[in-house]
């Protein structure tokens, strides 16, 4: 900033010297240029009005007489315009002294030549007037006087052409002839008086002639050729060499300035041409940053802050597909995150594939593995169907890294109401907590509500709980190979002081959620254990992986077991083989805990969903509780009935004892059950979960 | 061809001369400023520039006698006695120089002469400055004139220069007759054409009949007294003793007594003196009484300002 701001101030300080430069030069040439000619025109003047000054005096020489007005009229001219000349304040600089000394020589000459012209005319005078009398006298002698004297005549005749003849020839030396005629007049004696004073007077003239003349011409040569002329001359010269010097060194500033300017254009130039430059880069690096801001640098696609701002741009006409990527944390976790980030790209380049092709380009990674799909002017049917595309698209196409194939699996959230993200988002998590792919928001799936509802019923455990509405409920457990009931499922299920049931599923989630889960857990287990004590009964009950992962609740069975060992060797434990299980030691812990006392372990929903054999192996499982979505079909799906028949084989080669079948319904799944050799059968055919225990099968007493 | 082109030229050429008046007359306006001149016209008879207060300039130039003086030479303060008559101040304004020996370039400068010559005017610069500026009339018309106070010399000479400028006198019946106007009567054209051929007009042209050079006095047969005032006196040089500034004959029939010391009392007196000195010879009676006709013509109208 510094810098910049001193680079401004260099360029004003810059432009402000060039500035002046061109007014000072203008100034000192309108100056030189208004001098130059001032001046030349005043030493024109005096040089003409001196040269008039010659002229009148030749005039003064010439004429017999004249006036001497012009000549002093041309003196004083001369006088004014020395005085002007010398008074311009430019011939005061260094460079013109010359020109001033010189000037001041001539004020010197031309004070001669005045004192001259003076002498010059006073002499012209007396010459001028001698030289007419001279000739007039000679004319009156003849005119005058009665009798002449021939030889006195002669004298006078002599005197008379030789003071024509000097004055007109302006030679004195022709005058040196009449020494001797003017010595006999002086020393002739006259008779009269009158002779004697013509005698006088004629004498007069011609000695002034002999007297001035001599001096006249020097004078006048000397006023003629004085070096006035000359000095002028010189002026005049030095004068133009020396201002056409002071203009070749003004011209060479300008010249100087000329290229400063030139420079400083060419800088300015380059400066802008860097301004542009900088402001180019800038412009750059803000696309850059932009796209960086708004991009995915994994996947490249945009980023959730790019979609922020779209949606801001978006209406009502626009839907919203959120596409989340089932358990990505595991595979994260169990392949590492190298492996997890490749396969974060091939799916988001597979959903990019899939838009692609139906013209949709606004595709976002707005979570780890969140992607959204901005869709516009679809119904909610079609947003289901092209969801359902996009879930087969994706999932039919495997992930291969390292010669694995991986299977993603997907869940998506379809929205059409604002704010998009987070409805979508609602949508999938709703999805989560059941077995769907895929859920079209509605309002009405509201978090909020939901929220509300999960407050009423944690209450409710809670109330459940404290008022003790917890009610077991048996479903028989029918032996195929007799068709005798001989165990009992044991399910909970909370009835409230109005007598109305509440099933599993609507509050074991929330009972999980809040810690309460254990504690409805031991009450199952007290009351079963109550309900079995004396009777001759098979019993079991459903565990999750929380309960045998609970400490609380895992003392609470093996206190029980330790109690009742009668009953604690008719428990059967149910266990939920998911992908939940994480800790499988504490699981074996639990198995290797309960087995002494006599209790057998099942595995429940067996080949619904996640199912390891090695850990089924290694638990010495000792029945499989075959899952209910395959035993529905049994009788109707061939290949169905295979994977059961495959199960059922597994488990008797894996030294499982017992195998069940849920959801046994009606005759025709039960016959099937009976020939794959499944143990035991359960379902509405056989019997509903009751309060009571039912001792005979239902399709038996109708 | 040529050559008798040219021999003609020569010879006509005299003639040539002759069309040519020596003598110019005065312009029948001098622009001046009015202000200044009518404050210098006041100063002129102010008798507070002297230091006993008895003379001013018009003491010796006086405009009854044709800006000249009556008395042969002047009489300054405490009645000391000058060398020259005062020369008359009409026209003086065209004179190439100023005093009878010329050395003073212009008016301005003559006027500083005598109000510093002891004999005359006897005062000095700062004098004249307290002794106007001690007046609250002059200090009034100095404002007025120059816009500015205190009075100083230079504005006391440049206000009596003025007023010296506006004395000038056209319009003499020669003037009017050189200008086509009016003819001059015989004895008058006589006398004229007699002051040419006698010589006289060379030495006094011009605008004022003289006051152009310097001349000699007693060219020809020497004064009998010792010429005092001469150009020899300031510079020593031999050339200029007895030389003068030719004097004017403007006015002439006004300004009696003649000559440098005021030594003659008529034209008469003066013509024969100037005749014999100057160009050798005696007048005629007839010859003075055509030059005295001659002279009288040169007598111009009473300046406006002293109207």
């Amino acid at each position: 900033m510094i810098r910049f701001r001193f680079k401004i101030d260099l360029a004003i300080l810059f432009a402000l010297i060039i500035g002046l430069s061109f007014f000072y030069l203008n100034y000192a040439t309108q100056r030189l240029l208004h001098s130059h000619s001032e001046i030349l025109h005043q030493l024109t003047d005096l040089d003409l009005h001196n040269e008039q000054i010659n002229k009148e005096v030749l005039n003064a020489a010439y004429r017999l007489y004249d006036t001497y007005d012009r000549v002093n009229l041309l003196l004083q001219k001369v006088r004014s315009n020395l005085a002007l000349v010398k008074s311009n304040p430019i011939l005061r600089s260094a460079p013109y002294r010359k020109i001033s000394n010189k000037l001041q020589l001539f004020d010197i000459s031309l004070n001669k030549k005045e004192k001259a012209i003076e002498k010059f005319i006073t002499l012209n005078a007396m010459i001028k007037n001698s030289a007419t009398y001279v000739p007039s006298l000679s004319t009156r002698y003849l005119q005058g006087f009665d009798k002449h004297d021939k030889e006195y005549l002669l004298e006078l005749l002599n005197i008379t052409s030789a003071v024509f003849l000097a004055h007109n020839a302006m030679d004195a030396d022709l005058l040196e002839a009449i020494e001797s005629s003017i010595n006999k007049l002086k020393l002739k004696q006259f008779d009269s008086e009158e002779e004697k004073n013509f005698n006088r007077l004629f004498l007069s003239h011609a000695q002034v002639m002999t007297r001035y003349l001599p001096l006249y011409r020097p004078i006048f040569e000397n006023i003629l050729s004085g070096n006035s002329s000359q000095l002028l001359h010189e002026i005049e010269e030095s004068f133009v060499t020396i201002s056409t010097r002071e203009a070749n060194k003004l011209s060479s500033i300008s010249y100087a300035v000329m290229l400063a300017f030139l420079l400083s254009i060419a800088l300015i130039v380059f400066l802008l041409f860097n301004v542009e430059k900088s402001r180019r880069k800038q412009v750059q690096l803000h696309r850059e940053l932009q796209y960086r801001a708004t991009t995915d640098s994994l996947t490249r696609l945009d980023n959730r802050f790019a979609f922020l701002q779209e949606e801001q741009l978006l209406n009502d006409s626009h839907a919203l597909l959120l596409i989340n990527i089932d358990s990505f944390k595991d595979i994260n976790d169990f392949y590492g995150r190298q492996i997890g980030d490749r396969a974060l790209k091939h799916i988001s380049k597979v959903i990019k594939q899939f838009a692609n092709a139906i013209s949709l380009n606004q595709i976002y990674r707005v979570g780890t593995d969140d992607f959204a799909l901005i869709v516009k002017n679809k119904t909610s049917k079609e947003l289901m169907s092209l969801t359902q595309d996009l879930i087969v698209h994706i999932e039919s196409r495997a992930f291969i890294f390292q010669d694995i194939q991986l299977f993603l699996r997907v869940s998506a959230g379809i929205t059409n109401t604002s704010p998009l993200l987070e409805t979508a988002d609602l949508a999938l998590r709703k999805i989560k907590n059941t077995r769907n792919k895929l859920l079209l928001y509605s309002p009405e799936q509201d978090l909020e509500k939901q929220a509300k509802e999960n407050l009423t019923m944690m209450q409710f455990i809670q109330e459940a709980i404290n008022k003790d509405y917890i009610v077991p409920h048996f479903m028989p457990l029918m032996r195929n190979t007799d068709e005798t009931i001989v165990a009992f499922e044991c399910l909970i299920r909370l009835q409230d002081e109005q007598g109305k049931l509440y099933f599993p599923d609507e509050f074991l989630p929330v009972a999980k959620k809040c810690r309460l889960y254990g504690d409805l857990t031991k009450i199952m287990v007290e009351k079963c254990f109550k309900k079995f004590a004396n009777v001759d009964y098979l019993f079991s009950i459903n565990l999750s992986i929380e309960d045998i992962e609970d400490n609380d609740v895992s003392n609470f069975i093996f206190a029980k077991l330790e109690q009742f060992p009668e009953t604690g060797k008719r428990l059967m434990i149910e266990i939920l083989e998911s992908e939940d299980v994480q800790n499988y030691s504490c699981l074996q812990y639990f198995v290797d805990k309960v087995r002494p006392y006599g209790c057998r372990i099942a595995i429940d929903d067996y080949g619904s969903g996640y199912s390891n054999l090695q850990h089924l192996l290694n638990m010495q499982v000792d029945s499989l509780k075959i899952d209910g979505s395959l035993v529905e079909q049994i009788a109707t799906n061939q290949d169905t009935s295979v994977v059961v028949n495959t199960i059922v084989d597994m488990a008797e080669d894996m030294g499982i004892s017992t195998t069940t079948a849920e959801y046994v319904a009606n005759k025709e799944v039960f016959k099937e059950v009976q020939s794959l050799n499944i143990t035991y059968s359960q379902g509405y055919y056989i019997g509903k979960a009751l309060p009571e225990l039912i001792t005979t099968p239902d399709y038996a007493t109708k | 061809m040529k050559k008798l082109t040219f021999f003609l030229l020569i010879l006509f050429s005299p003639i040539l001369v002759w069309a040519y008046e020596p003598i110019i007359p005065i312009p029948r306006t001098v622009e001046y400023d009015e202000n200044k001149a009518l404050l210098g016209k006041r100063l002129f008879s102010e008798t507070l520039l002297s230091s006993d207060n008895t003379v001013s300039c018009h003491s010796c130039h006086d405009f009854n006698f044709g800006g000249a003086e009556s008395k042969p030479v002047s009489i300054g303060v405490y009645n000391r006695v000058g060398n020259l008559n005062a020369p008359t101040v009409l026209n003086s304004y065209f004179n190439f120089r100023q005093f009878w020996n010329g050395r003073a370039i212009d008016l301005k400068e003559q006027a500083k002469g005598p109000l510093h010559n002891i004999i005359e005017m006897d005062m000095t610069v700062e004098k004249v400055e307290k002794v106007l500026n001690a007046h609250d009339e002059y200090l009034g018309l100095f404002k007025q004139v120059y816009g500015k106070v205190p009075i100083t010399f230079e504005l006391v000479v440049d206000a009596i220069a003025e007023f010296e400028k506006a004395l000038f006198t056209p319009d003499s019946i020669f003037d009017r007759y050189l200008r086509g106007e009016i003819e001059l009567s015989k004895t008058e054209k006589k006398g004229y054409i007699l002051f040419k051929t006698l010589g006289c007009i060379s030495c006094h042209n011009g605008i004022n009949i003289g006051g152009n050079s310097f001349q000699y006095i007693g060219a020809i047969n020497p004064l009998e007294n010792e010429v005092k005032g001469d150009l020899y006196e300031i510079s020593g040089d031999p050339f200029d003793k007895n030389r003068f500034k030719v004097p004017s004959l403007r006015n002439i029939a006004l300004t009696a007594p003649y000559l440098h010391d005021g030594s003659r009392k008529s034209l008469a007196d003066i013509l024969i003196l100037m005749a014999y000195h100057n160009l050798g010879f005696s007048l005629s009676q007839e010859e003075i009484a055509l030059l005295t006709s001659f002279l009288k013509t040169l007598t111009g109208k009473t300046p406006k300002i002293l109207q």
